[in-house]
């Protein structure tokens, strides 16, 4: 009844086991992306990369302290590109819709497709702050040349903590090309 | 007699050598520095601490190990016990770490709390990592600068340059442009990098935070004295990593003042916080718009900026003043998309900016799509030449490498491009879409 | 059995010459394969490390450009890992596991032959992008995006480099996972395991747990570069952060492979020496089993720097200190082993005992490493290079050697020359302090690591850790002395070449003859650790 299986099929039974494991593992370094992703979105863990989901607007304000927001702009390429904000910061009511806009400037002599992601600092803000319009959720198009008002509307979430004083928003605009990854570059 | 074995010479001479390294570190003053800043005392006092307290360890495994290599020795003719196991030992060994561990974790927690507590600064610098030197962004101020290499260390370091590192003054450790800020005021800095990733040290200021491409960091610092403060990046970054220090002078508030008056009235050429003269800067770095000739696009919501809330509560007064004229809040009734019927001239010449803009970075100005990435043509395309709710619903809620442009869009714009779309590019899919259809087709889901 | 019974039992049905070495199953031979191929590439990258040293020995760049410094410092880390440790533990388990366990060969010979076939193409792969254009990836062996997107050519031979290193590590894993737990002689229960035989089986499971992670880390790169996808790109919606987490997934882990095996030699050697038991032996392996868990929820502290949320560097830095508590109990129960005993200091045993003392070093520096705002100012510097040093070149390395003096008798039959031996050891320890010691103090002062320059008050401290290098380096070359004298000739070993020495592979002759344990061993030859004795 009780037979011992042969040790060739106990070795193999254990090696299609093990390797099973090896390709689950290989599987989950890839799940490793999603599952980050959905941390980040949870905890706010270093902002959250390229958003596409405009917020809906809530409504409810609180008037009892204001939160100063500050707005930055960075420039992902050695491209002629001019971007910034056209105001350097805000101080808002949370739960109070803003609108805060950018303006973008393409220098150069080609069409190029730009993508802007954004990012917070501090990274516990990152889930507070609520846009229910941004330059941010598509690719934009530049012309040669083309100068861009780029508008975004957000709100603060009136649930930010208390400790968080003061909220960074930071964009930074790359230009979309192939797998978007800046070029080697000479000293 | 002593010095008769070699082993004895051997040992002796590793504990010379050792000794002497230890000597020559405390000579050559190679402790982790001070600082000059809260943060770097704490940080300087956790280290100590944590040190002593591998010591003390260190001091007692290792004189255990040493008696019984020299008293329970085969040579000396010591016969071994054959003992081998004490559950009460090994209870305490596992227990008396985990205290000292404790001992160690509360100061540690403490201190990296109050690290990156970023509370009221009252300065942001926001700096920007490049392949290979750093940009300074006084986003208060208006101004910002790039930071590299001084002249004359670049010039020694040159493979084969035949200059003598050691007669250019601070070697690798200039910039031409430094870091300024005000002594006795809180800073926080913002960190990110253009192209890949890089790190901002300063020992002194117990300071080092990572610049990464797309994201920024923060952190906080807080300088006690006035000085010229060096360090550099450290986390590789290519060819020139050794060669984009960070220098930073700390001048009383008083000095950074005069600075950044000095640097507003410039006009784009770094101020020397030193000398308080201008040198030449050769690329531009003014930050002042009105270079540039921003053309306003029409917006309706763009047009409500500014306005004041409806039911400005407590402390209002205070905010706007804080709030330049040009951005403000938006009422709410502005936020709601006003009803807007297209007409057939009108949607298709909105449709068109609208695709422009959105969609022909896919799918091609002309429509003809690109095949290489996969996307399908829109001329000719069975949607635009089918019914009508499918291609609404596919542009609503996208469909593998086709964006959700649901959200993205407005009503408006989405019926107005369905309509170009619909009636352009040789299609006779037809049809005039209405920003109410599109509400329609939204809700139905 | 005499020498001319075992000349003969080689060559019987088996071919000669190098086609022997290409199809051999046999677990020594391909042992011996694991040993030299690891020894051949620790100078390979020693040779690395003496052109990086040599650049560092004074201000301003002499011999090098930085881009080639850079790939230099990556392909030392490369080579050192996946070339010269992971494999010489892979060899000493294939040379040791069966006769440890009374098996007669590894579970699966075929596969164990191409575990080791695949090594040399991976290595030819990853060292001929050094004459690529545009030469090596130059990123460190951390292979960080973006900076590792953008070498040249160079990047997808590497990655594929790594993914060939990965399924001969996952293939020698399965191997040795399967002739622990179904090869083990009747009677040899696990819990009577010898201690290598068990931090190996943990080990394995480690292995196989992470290399696909690491494949397919730069596998995502890959799809980076050449297909357009997003994982670490910024751009496109990427984290370049997030290959940092899914590399020290793989590389925390990856440390632990590199140790444990280690912990396991030193436990089999120091009970020999001392002429005692192994102190703690359930202890042990539990240390071993909690270091094993503990190495997969602490992976961030290599990246405090990089702005974590607080909870998330309040959770990474206990975990971490919480790994000094099972490394402690193993530190102190090789103490209480050679606590009382009766010492000898032949050269396996000078090696375990300078293990235990550097090692604790290096556990010291990683416990203040540990701190995340002392990390802050550790992080990236001199003092990280000295911490992993003093762990896995002290550590490992030290341990490795010892392990080869120690089984050298086994696997050749002869004595090795103790005083060439000692020779070497001593250099060797001397050379080692010079060459780490001081690293501590120039990252204390603020030397970032992986820096082909640099100001000039480091001048004094680096001509002092080159000094150490160059004769560590020039010291490794007594050992291949050491190794070929003995393989050549030297005192007939005995079949138990130590007194001191318990376990099965005592029991065969000196040399173990080519097949071994062809019965399985009678259960009174297994020797029973006293805990379970009585």
């Amino acid at each position: 009844m009780n037979t011992p299986l042969p040790p060739r099929v106990r070795h193999h039974k254990l090696a299609a086991g093990l390797l099973l494991l090896s390709v689950f593992m290989f599987g989950f370094g890839f799940a490793m992306v999603p599952l980050y992703n959905a941390l980040c979105r949870l905890t706010g863990l270093n902002g959250c990369g390229v958003e596409s989901v405009a917020a809906a607007y809530a409504g409810e304000v609180d008037y009892t302290r204001t939160v100063p927001v500050q707005f930055a702009a960075t420039t992902g390429s050695r491209r002629p590109f001019e971007f910034r904000p056209e105001v350097g910061s805000l101080r808002v009511y949370p739960g109070e819709l803003y609108a805060a806009n950018y303006n973008a400037a393409d220098r150069s002599s080609t069409r190029i497709r730009a993508q802007a992601v954004v990012s917070y600092a501090p990274a516990s803000a990152a889930h507070c702050v609520h846009k229910t319009e941004c330059f941010c959720f598509m690719q934009e198009n530049f012309a040669p040349g083309e100068v861009r008002h780029l508008p975004v509307k957000f709100y603060l979430d009136p649930s930010l903590p208390r400790d968080v004083q003061v909220v960074t928003v930071a964009y930074t605009y790359y230009k979309v090309s192939g797998n978007g990854i800046p070029a080697e570059r000479s000293d | 007699m002593l010095l008769k074995n070699p082993k004895q010479i051997l040992c002796i001479a590793l504990a010379v050598t050792l000794a002497a390294l230890s000597g020559s570190a405390l000579a050559m003053d190679l402790n982790m520095p001070v600082g000059v800043t809260p943060m770097s005392h704490d940080v300087y006092d956790l280290h100590m601490y944590a040190f002593w307290m591998c010591v003390g360890i260190g001091v007692v495994v290792f004189s255990l190990i040493i008696i019984s290599m020299i008293w329970h020795r085969k040579a000396a003719g010591h016969k071994a016990a054959q003992f081998h196991e004490n559950t009460l030992l090994e209870v305490i060994w596992t227990i008396i770490p985990f205290i000292i561990l404790i001992a160690l974790a509360i100061p540690a927690a403490r201190v990296l709390v109050k690290m990156t507590n970023t509370s009221d600064p009252d300065l942001t610098i926001k700096i920007e990592g490049y392949q290979w030197k750093w940009q300074y962004d006084y986003l208060q101020q208006g101004f910002s600068y790039f930071s590299m290499l001084a002249a004359d260390s670049n010039a020694a370091r040159q493979l084969d340059s035949k200059i003598n590192p050691f007669s250019v003054p601070h070697y690798l450790r200039d910039v031409d442009h430094p870091m300024v800020v005000p002594t006795g005021k809180k800073i926080r800095l913002l960190i990110t990098a253009n192209d890949v990733i890089h790190s901002w040290y300063v020992p002194d200021f117990a300071f080092k935070m990572d610049a990464i491409p797309g994201f920024v960091n923060q952190g906080w610092i807080e300088v006690d004295q006035p000085g010229t403060y060096r360090g550099g990046c450290t986390e590789l970054c290519g060819r020139g990593h050794a060669f984009m220090p960070v220098v930073v002078v700390a001048e009383s508030p008083a000095d950074y003042q005069k600075w950044l008056a000095a640097m507003r009235a410039s006009n784009g050429v770094y101020i020397n916080p030193h000398t308080l003269q201008a040198e030449n800067y050769g690329s531009p770095v003014a930050y002042a718009p009105p270079q540039l000739n921003f053309v306003t696009p029409s917006m309706p919501a763009a047009a409500a900026t500014g306005a004041v809330p409806s039911t400005p509560g407590p402390g209002a007064a205070a905010a706007p003043a804080f709030t330049p004229a040009a951005a403000g809040p938006v009422t709410k009734a502005a936020t709601a998309a006003p009803e807007k019927t297209w007409t057939m001239a009108s949607a298709m010449a909105r449709g068109k900016k609208v695709f422009d803009d959105n969609c022909a970075a896919c799918h091609m100005s002309d429509g003809k799509g690109n095949a290489a990435m996969g996307v399908p043509a829109i001329a000719g395309g069975p949607l635009p030449n089918g019914p009508l709710a499918a291609h609404i619903s596919l542009v609503l809620h996208g469909k593998g490498i086709m964006p959700a442009w649901g959200n993205a869009l407005s009503d408006a714009d989405l019926a107005a491009v369905i309509t170009f779309e619909r009636n352009s590019f040789g299609n006779h899919g037809g049809g005039l879409v209405q920003p109410a259809d599109i509400a329609r087709a939204k809700t139905a889901h | 059995m005499n020498t001319v019974a075992v000349v003969h039992e080689y060559h019987a049905g088996h071919p000669s010459g190098l086609w022997r070495w290409i199809t051999t199953t046999n677990h020594k031979d391909i042992g011996t394969l694991y040993l030299c191929f690891s020894l051949l590439m620790f100078f390979v990258g020693g040779a690395f490390a003496m052109l990086i040293r040599a650049e560092l020995w004074t201000p301003g760049m002499q011999l090098m450009d930085p881009e080639f410094f850079n790939e230099m410092t990556a392909l030392h880390g490369l080579v050192m890992i996946f070339g010269a440790i992971m494999p010489a533990f892979v060899g000493l388990a294939n040379w040791m596991i069966p006769m440890m366990v009374g098996a007669p060969d590894m579970a699966l010979p075929r596969m164990n032959n191409w575990s080791f076939w695949i090594l040399p193409f991976a290595f030819i792969l990853l060292l001929s992008t050094l004459f690529m254009p545009g030469g090596a990836a130059g990123a460190g062996w951390t292979m960080y995006p973006p900076l590792f997107l953008q070498s040249g050519v160079a990047m997808p031979f590497q990655v594929f480099a790594i993914h060939l290193m990965g399924i001969s590590s996952v293939m020698g894993g399965i191997n040795i996972i399967a002739t622990i737990l179904n090869l083990r002689a009747p009677g040899m229960s696990l819990m009577k395991m010898p201690m290598f035989v068990w931090s190996w089986l943990i080990t394995a499971y480690l292995l196989i747990a992470v290399m696909p992670v690491l494949a397919g880390a730069v596998t995502m790169m890959l799809m980076d570069k050449y297909f357009g996808t997003s994982f670490f790109n910024a751009a496109g919606g990427g984290d370049p952060v997030l290959y940092q987490h899914v590399f020290w997934f793989f590389g925390h882990p990856e440390v632990y492979i590199m140790i444990l095996p280690a912990f396991g030699i030193i436990s089999e050697i120091i009970p020999t020496f001392s002429r005692k038991p192994l102190f703690g032996y359930t202890s042990m392996v539990f240390a071993i089993a909690s270091i094993a868990f503990l190495s997969f929820i602490v992976w961030a502290h290599h990246m405090f720097t990089v702005g974590m949320p607080l909870a998330a560097d309040l959770f990474f830095m206990f975990t971490t200190m919480l790994i000094a508590v099972p490394t402690g109990v193993k530190v102190f129960n090789w103490v209480a082993t050679m606590w009382r005993g009766a010492l000898s200091f032949e050269t396996p045993m000078l090696f375990a005992v300078a293990f235990v003392f550097l090692f604790t070093i290096g556990g010291f520096s990683g416990v203040m490493l540990a701190l995340v705002p002392a990390d802050w100012q550790y992080h990236q510097t001199y003092f990280v290079v000295a911490h992993f040093h003093y762990v896995l070149v002290t550590g490992s390395a030290f341990a490795i050697m010892g392990a080869v003096y120690y089984w050298l008798p086994k696997w050749t039959g002869h004595m090795y020359n103790e005083t060439l031996a000692k020779w070497h050891f001593w250099l060797s320890v001397i050379s080692v302090n010079v060459l780490y010691f001081p690293m501590h103090f120039l990252g204390l002062a603020g030397m970032p690591r992986r820096i082909p320059d640099y100001p000039v008050q480091f001048t004094d401290l680096n001509q002092i850790v080159s000094v150490g290098g160059f004769v560590f380096g020039a010291s490794q070359l007594l050992f291949v002395a050491c190794i070929i004298l003995c393989v050549r000739g030297g005192k007939k070993a005995e079949a138990r070449a130590w007194d001191g020495a318990h376990g099965l592979e005592w029991t065969l002759p000196s040399p173990a003859p080519y097949h071994s344990f062809a019965e399985p061993p009678a259960p009174n030859l297994i020797w029973t650790h006293p805990y379970q004795g009585s």
